[in-house]
Order: C-alpha cells, then structure tokens, then sequence
C-alpha cells in the first residue's frame, strides 16, 4: 500500500484554525471564566514553540549529523529539567543539576536501545527517528518526575513520624524512607500503567494518530505506538527510580537524622 | 581510627571508668537564633528525669542525645566511645529515643514489636526469645489479643505500651522516653514504671526521662535536669 498522506496545511487553512480558538475564548468569556489571557498566550506560545520547532527540526534533517541529534536532545532535556522543577515546589527538591542528569540518563539510554536494538534506522542517529522519540520520552519523563518529586514530598511529610520512628530503631536514611520512596516511584509508574491499559480504547495515541494521517498502513501504525508504549514504560521507571535515588538524601542531615526544617514546615 | 586521639576530654576526677552517656559542652540551636547547651553525666544503673513547661525544649534535648537532631559543637559519647566514632544508625541502637505520640506501623501488634529485626541492617542481630517477649508484653498488660490486633485497631495505650516494649526488647543502653505515661492509665503507668525500675538494674543501662506532670510511682529517680537550664542563649541576644 503506497501512502496517502492526508492533505497539506497551508497557511489559509493554519490561520483558519484560529476560529477554533476563537470558539473557546468565546466560551472563557460567556462563562466569566477569566482564562482569556492565558488561552491566549497559551495559543502564541504553541504556535511559535511548534513553527520553531519545525524549523529547527528542517534544519537538522538537512544537516544530518549525529553531534547535532545529540546537542539538541541535550537542549531539550536541559529546558525539561528547568520544568519539571517549576512545577516541583518546596525546599526540598533536588537542584536542577540533578533532575537534568536524571532527564538525560533516561531520554539517552531509552531512545538508544530503542534505536540501536528495536528500530534500527539506518544511519542509528537518523534524525527524522531519533528526534521524534527522544522528544516523546523527555515528555514522558518530564510528567514523570514532577510526579515522584511530588509524592516523595508529600509521603515524606506525612509519614514524617514513622520515618523518625525507623531512625530511632537504627535504620539508616534509606531503609527509613523506604515506603515514601516506593510510594513515590508508584506515582510516576501510574500514567503509563493507566495507558497501557485503556490505549486504544478511549483514544488513538499520538504516534498512531500522525502516522494515519500521513497515509501509514494502520497495522504497522499499532506496531509502533506498542513499540512507543513499551518504551514509554521503561522510561517512566527509570527516571522516578533515579529521581526517588537521588532525591530522597535531601531530606536528611548529613548525621542522618531527619531535616528539622520538614517539621517546621508543617 | 586511632581510638585515643578520638577519647573526649577526661572526665572529672573521681570516677575510675567513664559515665554511661555523657555531653560536655553539647550545643545545638533552638527555635529561631537561640542556642541550648548541655554537660550531662548519666552513669550507669541511673534513672534522671528532664522537667520543664511545655515549649522547653526536652523533646529537642532527647533528639540532640539519640543524634536525631543536629549539634553544633561539643562532645557526645557513650561509655567513652565517642559519638563521633560510632556512625548514627548504630548510636541510635544504643540511645533509644522513644517519641511522645506512639507510632505503629501496618501489621499486627506483634509485628510491630518485631519491627526492629524487620530493618534490613538489623535482620542478623539476635531477636529477643519468645519468654523475653511474652515477658515483657505481660509486664505491660499486652495479652495475646492485643498483639494479635492490627495495629490500627489499638488504643492510644495499647500503642504507647507496645512501642515501649519494642524499645525494651531491641536491647539498647540508654533509654530517651518522651513522656511515656502520657497514655496510660494510672495502673498500667505504675506497672510500665515498674518495669524500667526492673530494667535499669541490669548492667549498663540507664534511662532519661521526659514529664513535665509529676510521674507514677515505682521508679525511682536519681536526678533531674531542668530543661530551662540549658538555654543558654536568648533569641535577641542572638542577632548578630
């Protein structure tokens, strides 16, 4: 079957779609929801966040060169770490330093196995497949992380007690912080653990989705998104274990003793 | 390491062997920019008592002791072992800080007196035998029932008492009881006192004990330690 790529977005038919945001600014305003502003910046940003992602993606595609693939991954996963702690707040979280390394660890080993063992494009580093799935993985991880960050805080805080109770008894930091750190690698597992079972049922994923729009055979369409979704599991595991890894210390003094400042907070 | 360079300064002249705990100069810092500071010998076979209004600071003062809480500056150390030398875990094992308010984990009444042989770095340490245990748990009126309960279905008593008998049993020096009455009845509290005067008898053992009420009879105390003393440093005097 020869592919029929669904029909071209030209720029009429681009600006054209801004009637749908017209629609839902109309409703914002109908119902005083107050959230005209920020549909609108959110509309901005996501057109110039995208046309320049376009671009820039043309670019590499051109240029063709493995350093490039690399550096860019490198950027994203630099600008994911920034957002995974913005939404992360709290004086306990990790420096930015270390939720970048944990984005980077992920976003490489997954896409590389990936590529080098499941897809095998030829070149390995061909941009047009390893761009696309180191993108879906750093926006994975990045739910990811803020989640276990999240919940390691939260369980921290209110199993406070139980953790000192297991310091009393002379259980070193780890051992004390066990059930908060399950607990918190539990929360980063869940959306892909919820995916993985309603995919395909509820909605078309993303990868299917463009696929059929670019004229795939919708068998090998499924084939990828199973391939995407196991690589999306493999992710969220790693990165909410390094983020429970080397998130947790933070709690602790350097005498092993919980951080008085978690008490003070409550 | 070279244990004589790490020994504390000697202590005073008279006693031949070094006290079971002792501070000197102990500081840490309390509430915002005040500073408290300790000198403490607690020998062996001893029971002392730390009194002072709430707010005071005695929960704290125990903490700084099991190492739970950071100190500043000064020397802490065990039957002349100093802490320095004994890495937190395996201090705490020996210092025994037991909080207020009980805290028991999911499982039965019994698991939670075995929770100690459950951490992973303590699974090889010899458990207590079952005449241990069912001794103990008799002395505090913890019948078969209760330890056969899970844990959420005990009483704030039942679980203050368990909590006690857990810190009995995983066998540590120096007991640091924060206010262990306050959940029990006036007998049961007389039967618990009972028991520590039992067990501080044994060698090498003494206890350090927080209540600002007056506690029940059947132990007997050999000092107090006012915890308004060891402020030494008022928060305005503190700003720099």
């Amino acid at each position: 079957m020869s592919p029929v790529p669904a029909p071209e977005i030209t720029d009429l038919k681009l600006a054209a779609s801004a009637l749908l945001v017209l629609g839902a600014g109309g409703i914002s305003l109908l119902a005083g929801l107050g959230l005209l502003r920020s549909l609108m910046v959110g509309v901005a940003r996501t057109v110039i966040q995208l046309l320049l992602m376009g671009f820039a993606l043309g670019i590499i595609f051109r240029w063709n060169r493995p350093y490039a693939v690399a550096g860019i991954v490198l950027i994203m996963c630099a600008v994911a770490a920034f957002e995974a702690l913005q939404r992360a707040k709290g004086s306990f979280r990790p420096p930015r330093s270390t939720v970048f390394w944990t984005m980077a660890a992920t976003t490489y080993t997954v896409s590389l196995i990936l590529c080098a063992v499941v897809i095998r494009p030829v070149p390995l580093w061909k941009p047009q497949v390893a761009l696309p799935l180191a993108g879906m993985v750093l926006g994975h991880t990045l739910n990811v992380v803020s989640l276990a960050l999240e919940r390691l805080h939260s369980e921290m805080t209110n199993r406070l007690d139980q953790v000192e109770a297991l310091l009393s008894l002379g259980a070193t930091p780890w051992e004390a912080a066990r059930g908060p750190c399950r607990g918190a690698i539990r929360a980063g597992m869940t959306p892909i653990l919820n995916a993985l079972n309603i995919v395909g049922l509820v909605s078309l994923p993303g990868v299917m989705t463009g696929q059929i729009l670019a004229g795939a055979d919708p068998i090998q369409a499924a084939r990828y998104q199973i391939v995407i979704m196991l690589m999306l599991a493999l992710a969220a595991s790693l990165s909410s274990l390094l983020t429970v890894v080397l998130g947790y210390r933070r709690y602790f003094t350097s005498e092993d003793g919980l951080d008085p400042d978690l008490r003070k907070q409550l | 390491m070279d244990e004589t360079q790490k020994r504390p300064p000697s202590p005073p002249p008279g006693g031949d062997s070094p006290p079971l705990l002792s501070a000197l100069g102990l500081t840490w810092r309390f509430r915002e920019g005040g500073r408290a500071r300790l000198d403490l010998r607690l020998e062996a076979r001893r029971a002392w008592r730390v009194t002072g209004p709430s707010g005071a600071g005695k929960t704290t003062l125990l903490k700084v002791l099991a190492r739970l809480y950071p100190s500043l500056e000064g020397s802490l150390a065990l039957a002349g072992t100093p802490a320095s030398a004994v890495p937190p875990p395996k201090w705490r094992r020996q210092v025994l800080f037991v909080p207020q308010n009980p805290v028991l984990f999911e499982g039965t009444g019994e698991e939670n007196l075995l929770l100690p042989w459950r951490i992973p770095s303590r699974r090889k340490e010899a458990r207590p035998s079952r005449e241990e245990i069912e001794e103990t748990a008799a002395a505090l009126d913890l019948p078969r029932e209760t330890l056969e309960r899970p844990a959420a279905l005990l009483s704030g008593g039942e679980g203050a008492r368990i909590c006690l008998a857990r810190a009995l049993l995983s066998g540590p020096k120096v007991l640091l009881l924060d206010e262990p009455f306050a959940f029990l009845d006036p007998a049961s509290a007389r039967r618990a006192a009972e028991l520590l005067s039992r067990w501080i008898a044994g060698d090498g053992r003494a206890l350090l004990l927080v209540s600002h009420t007056p506690p029940p009879g059947g132990l007997d105390f050999h000092g107090s330690l006012d915890a308004r003393e060891t402020l030494v440093r008022a928060e305005k005097e503190a700003r720099p």
